[in-house]
């Protein structure tokens, strides 16, 4: 009994041994595997994507085709949610997310924000991790590079940018015997008090000015550019002395509202589509607004005015305001890692840059020539100025020649790099309507603006 | 009669009802009210992430001497006095006229809660289109209907017209609910009253000033208390119709701490005029329990 | 007082009802009227001085391009930037749940608490209501982002669920006081009869008080809904998706990113937006004004 027991035992004992030394063997075999083998590609790379509300179903077209081409390109899922919010709340929704670490891989970045987001560590210089990002740079326009290049480094590609410009209404022009449309300032005031005069409009010019329009400033510092002259020096100081351009400008607003009664009052509560309706009935007789709203006003289905409105170069110097949106990627992707820097990248360049849609090895700026000819949408890009289908589609509204001569005096408002610039933003509006209204005199106005310019500049540190 | 107080399955049933509501208050109310108070004391600033030392002050002082505080509070003094006044005033007129029976007072009964059933938003946004100084009604009617004016007027683009302008969607809304009060209020005063009066002599004017003021008294705190809560508390008009301008002279305490919060991004700054807010709102509070001494806070025939 | 002041006085008490029955009239409707009017007109016809007052024609086609149907006549803009509007009628549907869902965790909730701060003595019952009633007394732009924070922490952005605490948080403390209030004004010997009988506070509560809390109920409830609605600082802030925006929220996004343009549609979409809680009021007006009369009669 004994021996069958013995030798069961002997027996379990080997194939005990052998069952552990294979274990070990297998363990080893599978330690040197994990040591040498190419780590696991994700299954998944999920990207989101925050922006405000602007044809989203054009966006959502882009982010398909570049989860179509990820997956072509890499072997990889992609997949990009789409967040969007109205543009009015894009901001405060935005700060909210970044508290609450809500997901965001990629967001629209407006240059009005850009330096406060970066400082808060909620956007990133892509550069850093994405080297080829600069291979952008020479086919941006330079004001475009220059608004979205931080500390020497680039932010994003472009979404929409665009140039303050000067439109006029042709037949208004015609009825009131003026050739040329005017070549200073104090001509384009010469000019109003005419069609004043011959009765073809009562406050010839209108501003989209209400408090918060996101034009604001860019409208009313382009009349301080077109000076040839620029409304902070070097060091960040704000110029307001005698002969500075804001100076200047503030004088020729205050005499065209309360002088010459040239300038329309209600600006201060309008918005662009505002002055925009206004000039398509009529009421106007000028239109200082981005290009991008020149479609709506000369289009012969809803406008009385379409052909009248003709754009000339900036008074003066014709320089001009130019602005950027563009895409960014958030400090939140480059924090989960390689894949969803990818990803996050992948989305950017499809949206603002160039992508190899079909697979025919071409690449091409897919998204931004659907801006363009879909929306009317100016983008940052210099060669797509060339680009044909462009050019056919939008000179059906615009001379497209004169458009980019205008874009190519625009010039980036440095003021927006500045951590108080949001902060100061409200303060000045608040003077420019006093000053509208007669209730403070230029020298006060620029007084209290520079008060808290200084002031904010102190508390920033 | 009274009953034993505090039975065991008495307490059992007052904590079990009490608990939840009172427990889900406090996660979803009160924390937050004492998380924006603490932040009041701190710094939080987006262009210093991480760093959240307490400044004790410095944010209440950055606030009362910021570019918009002196505007801010005065124009919501203005507006909330306003709003009450108004409010208080229409709502009186109106509730005494459908108070009596004649025809169609049935219908009018009904008509007078529409605007207390649309929504702020909607109401905001349709009193803008009204408002609109190029193609808007309110122009047209009182340019070309009943002409008043030679041209369309800026209401939402003049400081002397702003302010009146977000006042009216503020008063439109809150008549129902104190014609309502009102009314409810005049039914709970007994006719032996005003009938015992009548024989002494007294008119009309008499009669409502000795009789039916003094009895509405818990009402009317409770319409002065929640009409100032509502206008101190006010946003929407001030958001879609005006931003704030022009100038700053639609610049309340409400819509300064949005601007502080999202657009200055300092939670600090907007937690600290928060707190002012609900200090004033206290202030008022305490004010009208001063004036108008009733026996306890909307809790009739106790 | 001679028959003849006595007839001057019932002319001018004639006189001032008439006058003030047209003043309310035209003050409630005028601006509704308006909004109908103009979602009944086409967008580039009210771009004019004067608007037309009375359109002869009906024109739908703002409601059309709610209920899906191609881009109507517009001015400015492009189709795409419209694409808002249409979620219009998905957004009343879903404020119609964050509503009724308020209301029905007030009635759950609300109803045992009101009734206990009303009848079930005990100790500091006094400084819980007050505390119930408190938390409405302050800004609610305070607590935005402290709330959006805790929303963020339950994983519950973008969800109506939580659209419906933070509503129910906002609802309760007023639909607590009215039902206090109308069980206080009940008078208690019925209730007294039945404890007598051997009820405990919980049959007392289902068999006696609140069949004859009816109207009270119904009140608060409209209340509770109302406040629901109507709210749209945290709607639009807590979640923006299609699946879980609220009519409030909807109509947010419609004026910025519309309101600048293409009024007539604009004024659909509000039209839509209103329907509910109208009605709502309308049918319910009897109870909303019993309510409120019982709970304050002696």
């Amino acid at each position: 009994m004994t021996e069958q027991k013995e030798i069961s035992r002997r027996s379990y004992l080997k194939y005990a041994g052998a069952a552990v030394g294979a274990a070990v063997v297998a363990a080893a075999g599978y330690g040197i595997y994990q040591m040498t083998a190419p780590p696991p590609k994700p299954s998944k790379v999920v990207v989101d994507l925050t922006l405000w509300a602007y044809d989203v179903p054009l966006v959502r077209g882009s982010a398909d085709i570049i989860q179509d081409v990820y997956k072509r390109d890499k072997g990889i899922d992609l997949q990009v949610n789409i967040t969007d919010v109205p543009y009015d709340a894009y901001k405060s929704s935005v700060v909210s997310r970044m508290q609450a670490n809500t997901k965001t891989d990629v967001l629209y970045v407006e240059d009005n924000w850009m330096s406060i987001w970066d400082k808060a560590g909620w956007i990133v210089p892509i550069e850093d991790y994405k080297p080829e990002i600069r291979d952008y740079i020479p086919e941006l326009v330079p004001a475009v590079r220059e608004a979205m290049t931080l500390h020497d480094k680039l932010y994003g590609l472009p979404y929409y940018c665009d140039n303050i410009i000067f439109m006029y209404n042709k037949a208004h022009y015609d009825r009131t015997g003026i050739d040329e449309p005017p070549k200073t300032w104090d001509e384009l005031t010469q000019h109003c008090v005419q069609l004043k005069q011959k009765g073809v409009s009562d406050r010839p010019l209108g501003f989209a000015w209400k408090r918060g329009e996101w034009t604001f400033e860019d409208v009313l510092f382009s009349i301080v550019y077109s000076r040839g002259k620029k409304p902070i020096d070097e060091q960040g100081n704000l110029l307001v002395g005698s002969g500075s351009g804001l100076r200047d400008t503030l004088q020729w607003i205050a005499d065209a509202a309360l002088k010459y009664a040239i300038l329309d009052p209600k600006s201060v509560e309008l918005v662009c589509e505002n002055v925009q309706d206004a000039c398509k009935a009529e009421q106007y007789s000028y239109s200082i607004l981005p290009s991008y709203f020149i479609a709506a006003i000369n289009d012969p289905a809803t406008s009385k005015v379409a052909g009248q409105m003709k754009i000339a170069m900036m008074p003066e110097r014709g320089d001009t305001v130019g602005f950027m949106r563009m895409d960014s990627m958030s400090m939140m992707a480059v924090k989960a890692g390689k894949d969803q820097i990818d990803g996050a990248y992948a989305l950017i360049e499809m949206l603002g840059g160039k992508v190899d849609v079909d697979g025919d090895g071409k690449k091409e700026y897919y998204t931004a020539k659907q801006w363009a000819i879909k929306d009317g949408l100016p983008f940052g890009i210099q060669p797509l100025f060339q680009d044909p289908e462009i050019i056919s589609a939008w000179s059906k509204w615009v001379d497209v020649e004169a458009l980019g001569q205008q874009a190519a005096k625009s010039v980036f408002f440095e003021a927006k790099k500045y951590l108080w610039w949001e902060d100061w933003r409200p303060a000045f509006e608040t003077e420019v309507h006093k000053l509208i209204a007669g209730q403070v005199s230029v020298d006060d106005a620029l007084t209290n603006v520079e008060a808290e310019w200084n002031k904010l500049k102190a508390e920033a540190g | 009669m009274s009953e034993s107080s505090g039975t065991p399955s008495d307490n059992r049933f007052g904590l079990l009802s009490i608990l939840p509501t009172v427990g889900f208050l406090t996660v979803l109310s009160t924390a937050p009210l004492l998380y924006a108070f603490a932040l009041s004391f701190q710094k939080y600033k987006l262009t210093s992430p991480g760093q959240h030392p307490f400044i004790f002050l410095d944010n209440y002082a950055k606030v009362v001497d910021s570019y918009h505080f002196e505007a801010a509070i005065t124009n919501t003094l203005v507006f909330t006095v306003g709003a009450v006044v108004f409010v208080f005033v229409i709502s009186l007129i109106f509730s005494l006229a459908l108070n009596e029976k004649f025809r169609g007072s049935g219908w009018l009964r009904i008509l007078i809660l529409v605007p207390w059933a649309i929504p702020e938003m909607a109401s905001a946004l349709v009193w803008r289109w009204i408002y609109d100084s190029h193609f808007g009604v309110l122009n047209a009617m009182l340019v070309y209907v009943i002409p008043v004016f030679d041209s369309y007027q800026s209401w939402l683009g003049s400081p002397a017209y702003a302010m009146p302008a977000i006042l009216v969607p503020q008063i439109w809304k809150e008549i129902p609910l104190c014609v309502l009060l009102f009314l409810t209020g005049y039914s709970t005063i007994p006719q032996s009253l005003y009938e015992a009066a009548k024989i002494d002599g007294a008119n009309a004017f008499a009669r409502f000033r000795r009789i039916t003021i003094p009895m509405l008294k818990p009402i009317i705190q409770i319409i002065l208390v929640y009409e100032t809560i509502m206008g101190i508390a006010s946003f929407a008009y001030v958001y879609i119709l005006t931003g704030g301008g022009p100038g700053d002279s639609t610049t309340t305490l409400s819509w300064y701490t949005y601007m502080a919060s999202f657009s200055f991004a300092d939670f600090g700054q907007g937690a600290a005029i928060a707190v002012i807010m609900s200090i004033i709102s206290l202030i008022f509070i305490a004010l009208y329990f001063r004036l108008i001494p009733t026996r306890r806070f909307g809790a009739v025939g106790v | 007082m001679s028959i003849n002041s006595m007839r001057q006085g019932e002319a001018l008490k004639k006189t001032a009802l008439f006058v003030i029955s047209i003043l309310i009239i035209v003050f409630t409707l005028s601006p509704i009227v308006w909004m109908v009017i103009c979602s009944f007109i086409p967008d580039p016809e009210l771009y004019q001085t004067p608007p037309p007052f009375f359109p002869t024609k009906l024109y739908i086609g703002n409601y059309q391009f709610l209920w899906g149907k191609e881009a109507v006549e517009l001015t400015g803009g492009t189709p795409g930037v419209f694409a808002q509007a249409r979620d219009m009628l998905t957004s009343v549907g879903n404020s119609l749940i964050v509503g009724i869902s308020v209301t029905a965790i007030c009635l759950i909730f609300g109803v045992f608490s009101a009734y206990s701060f009303a009848r079930v003595p005990m100790r500091g019952s006094g400084k819980l209501l007050f505390y119930v009633f408190f938390s409405r007394l302050l800004p609610q732009v305070a607590i935005l982002v402290p709330i959006y924070v805790i929303i963020q922490a339950l994983n519950l952005l973008n969800t109506l669920l939580a659209i419906i605490l933070v509503h129910t948080a906002f609802a309760v403390p007023f639909f607590v006081w009215v039902l206090f209030v109308y069980f206080k004004s009940i008078p208690q010997s019925i209730e007294d009869a039945a404890r007598i009988d051997g009820c405990s506070r919980f049959q007392q509560l289902r068999k006696i008080t609140l069949p004859i809390s009816k109207p009270g109920l119904i009140a608060a409830s409209i209340f509770a809904f109302m406040t629901s609605y109507n709210e749209f600082l945290f709607a639009s802030t807590l979640s923006n998706t299609i699946v879980s925006r609220t009519a409030s929220a909807t109509l947010t996004a419609v004026a910025q990113g519309m309101g600048r343009y293409s009024v007539a549609l604009f004024m659909a979409c509000d039209v839509v937006a209103i329907l509910p809680p109208l009605a709502l009021v309308l049918i319910f007006r009897k109870q909303v004004m019993e309510g409120l009369v019982t709970a304050f009669r002696r």
